[in-house]
């Protein structure tokens, strides 16, 4: 019975000493030892008591929970990504406000430390130019400028466009990445759950180390890809499924995740059949990579397709009032004043260019209605563009219009920030319940190392207790 | 509710990186005078105020028009003004002219008009910024070219620029009109300076003056009193006129000039309430926090730095 004891202590204290050395794992869950009173023995006083047994080292973790949190965590993986890839965006927009560089003495003084340049000060001073040449068509100067301001709107077109362009090729990366990372995790689960399944074989205990392993494993998975999760309870095996195809059944791995490339240029994501090969498209719903992917085909998408339209419109408005206009030599004319854009073109935001005939001869710069040099008219036109609304753009103005682009694309950000605090919130919520069941705690643990060693320290006293009492027993006979 | 030893951690490090978030923002706040620099922060205030910065920049550029305008037509007014002196002498050699009794006395007027004509040629071909102030829309090139006999004198003048001026926009869809044709033969449109065929003006000044001179060498008396003296008279309720307009012109400019700077001062104050920050309640909101920070500091360094195993 002492002996049994004396195990039974030390199995206790070496639980205490893995659930202390385990305190800074998060996925750690704490054990404990279930202690059963052992078999009493029959007796002529009646069952007489054999001390007590270890029936089962038990890990303290809710199922409910973990589900939850997986699930929840999930839906983390995809608000964070999905702020990423906006944050991304907005950097690439480059539309910052800064009201100390908005007067001309602000802007000077903001030379070379940051300022304010986006594509609607490129706009705005662009038909503030051809105002300005309006007042003195024939001014080499004005039109000097006005081909500079026009120079700098181009390139800041191209430059956002192909920013874009670039972050939507880095997020197709991060999508595959992600589906890399899935797979050597569905692996992982995989083989953990093997383990499991094989440890547990015959109830002789708890794999409760290896399912750490694996819940912590599913966590990780969730917050990639919006999964389910399920344990056979008659043959203790371990099935997921992703966007209802079941990738593990019965621990083995039927389905591996892939990407591929759709229409748009972007990537998706399917399950391919080990066996089969055959690939079924998934409609992810969370997870980091449907985070990435929502941001990419929605807000991103959308500022790309506004950037174009307003290019569009800006080059074929300007084309349009400047082709018949005449040059200053009073002659030439029929010239395109932006190239590159071609009416309903998808790429104009890429392609827009100032056409360097005018570049290298600002007096092509086609201001005059009637051929006089000193005629205003055609310049005066595409100067008063800037406060005329636009059918393509909605009836808004060209800076109206994107304006408005800039907010939306804030709003999403802004939205997706203060989804993702509420879903902070609920994990905070949901681990802090999870800590206070299953986490370890060092002053219980220590309380335990004290009941434990007190125990043995008594079972150890009980045999030398008894040893002398045999030894009395023995000395009588002598 | 049960507490582990990672709670007070994990609170501690959750709120710490609140606070340092908050501190940081808040920083920003009272470094830039700005509550909110990118779209996401503020989105409906960034539209207007991207809007009012677009507008004032609109603004700026209508001040600077009407900078440049104003600058023609001080020049414009200039021309005019010394324009009128040349009428007025000529007028007043006309009156005087009735008066003399020999030919020659009328042949020295006649030297002196000749030097006005020379004079009013001149005004009339002023430059201002490159630009000839009366040539109207084609104003690159002299307007008015002279024909000369052979003793160098100017027997005729003609006209070779633009009878059409340009209308310059000084606020959204108000436009005016700064300058004056040198001439209008088809009687419709701009008055011109020196010419004006409409009825009722009919004004040609240097015809007028190139007749007076030829009846003063000839001491014509008749014609100049009956001729040469009403249209000069003519000539001068032209250019009269012309004061007036630019007068007229000269006030909607300042008008403008005057409206933008209002308008200016009324989108400032817009553009500030949307995106300044208050510097007194940032100032007094990051001194609650960095009070809240070390707070948590001290709390929190108090209650992990023990545990049971210090009294073990």
């Amino acid at each position: 019975m002492s002996r049994r004891a004396l195990d039974t202590n030390r199995q206790g204290i070496e639980i205490t000493g893995h659930n202390l050395s385990n305190l800074s794992n998060p996925a750690y869950a704490r054990q404990r030892l279930r202690i059963q009173t052992g078999e009493a023995l029959p007796s002529p006083s009646g069952p007489t008591g054999t001390g007590s047994v270890v029936s089962a080292i038990e890990q303290v973790r809710s199922q409910l929970l973990d589900s939850q949190i997986a699930i929840e965590t999930s839906i983390t993986g995809f608000l964070e990504s999905k702020q990423k890839a906006l944050e991304f965006g907005e950097v690439n927009l480059g539309q910052r406000i800064d009201r100390q560089a908005t007067t001309p003495e602000g802007i000077s003084a903001a030379q070379g430390v940051g300022g304010q340049f986006g594509l609607v000060e490129g706009i705005t001073e662009f038909f503030n130019s051809l105002q300005a040449l309006s007042v003195s068509p024939n001014s080499t100067a004005d039109r000097q400028v006005v081909l500079l301001k026009a120079e700098n709107l181009t390139t800041k077109f191209n430059n956002v466009d192909s920013r874009l362009e670039r972050l939507r090729g880095g997020l197709n990366v991060s999508v595959q990445d992600d589906i890399v990372e899935a797979n050597k995790l569905i692996k992982e689960i995989s083989d953990l759950s093997a383990s499991i399944t094989s440890s547990e074989l015959g109830g002789t205990g708890n794999a409760n180390d290896l399912k750490d392993r694996r819940q912590q494993a599913v966590e990780s998975l969730a917050k990639v890809v919006n999964l389910q999760t399920s344990i056979d309870s008659t043959t203790n095996t371990f099935s997921l499924s992703v966007s209802g195809r079941t990738l593990i059944s019965a621990n083995k791995i039927d389905e591996d995740l892939a990407t591929f490339t759709d229409d748009a240029g972007g990537r998706q994501v399917r399950a391919v059949n080990r066996t089969t090969l055959v690939a079924t498209n998934l409609t992810l719903t969370s997870g980091s990579a449907q985070g990435t992917i929502n941001a990419r085909d929605g807000a991103i998408a959308s500022l790309k397709t506004q950037i174009n339209d307003l290019a569009n419109a800006l080059a074929t408005g300007v084309n349009t009032l400047h082709s018949p206009g005449f040059a200053l030599d009073g002659r030439s004319k029929d010239r395109l004043f932006f190239t590159g854009v071609t009416a309903g073109s998808r790429t104009a935001a890429r392609d827009i260019a100032l056409n360097s005939a005018l570049l290298q001869d600002p007096s092509l710069i086609q201001a005059s209605a009637d051929g006089q040099p000193g005629n205003n008219d055609v310049a005066l036109s595409m100067a008063r563009l800037a406060s005329q609304t636009n059918a393509a753009l909605g009836n808004l103005t060209f800076v109206e219009s994107y304006n408005q682009s800039v907010a939306n694309f804030g709003q999403a950000l802004n939205n997706t920030n203060s989804q993702l605090l509420d879903q902070q919130a609920v994990d905070r919520m949901l681990l802090r319940q999870r800590d206070s069941l299953g986490g370890v705690s060092v002053d219980e643990e220590m309380t335990n190392l004290v009941i434990f060693q007190r125990a043995f320290q008594a079972s150890a006293k009980m045999i030398t207790t008894i040893d002398e009492l045999i030894q009395s027993v023995i000395a009588l006979s002598r | 509710m049960r507490v582990t030893s990672s709670s007070f951690p994990s609170l501690l490090n959750y709120q710490l990186g609140q606070l340092a978030t908050k501190q940081a923002r808040l920083q920003v706040q009272a470094g830039t005078g700005q509550r909110f620099q990118v779209g996401s922060e503020d989105p409906r205030a960034m539209r207007k105020v991207l809007d009012l910065q677009s507008e004032m920049k609109t603004l700026l550029q209508y001040e600077k028009n009407i900078g440049n305008l104003t600058d023609t037509v001080e020049a414009s007014f200039a021309a005019v003004k010394a324009l009128k002196t040349v009428t007025d002498r000529a007028g007043e050699i006309a009156t005087r002219s009735d008066g003399l009794r020999t030919v020659e006395e009328a042949k020295t007027f006649a030297i002196e008009v000749d030097q006005l004509i020379e004079r009013a040629l001149q005004l009339a071909n002023t430059r201002h910024q490159s630009s000839y102030l009366f040539g109207g829309t084609g104003n690159t090139t002299p307007p008015f070219t002279a024909t000369r006999d052979a003793d160098g004198r100017i027997t005729a003048i003609a006209y070779d620029g633009s009878e059409d001026v340009n209308e310059m926009e000084i606020a959204e869809g108000i436009t005016v009109k700064v300058s004056i044709p040198g001439a209008n033969r088809s009687g419709s449109g701009d008055r011109g300076l020196f010419t004006d065929r409409r009825s009722g003006v009919n004004a040609d000044l240097f015809k007028s003056l190139i007749d007076f001179r030829g009846n003063l060498q000839k001491n014509n008396k008749a014609a100049i009193r009956t001729t040469d003296l009403p249209n000069i008279l003519k000539d001068e309720e032209n250019i009269l006129f012309h004061f007036g307009n630019i007068g007229a012109v000269q006030s909607r400019l300042e008008t403008g000039a005057a409206m933008a700077n209002r308008r200016k001062a009324s989108l400032e104050g817009l553009a500030s309430k949307e995106s300044d920050a208050d510097l007194a309640q940032t100032l007094v909101s990051l001194s609650e926090i960095q009070n809240a920070y070390t707070a948590a500091l001290k709390t929190g360094g108090t209650i992990l730095s023990q545990s049971l195993l210090d009294f073990l």
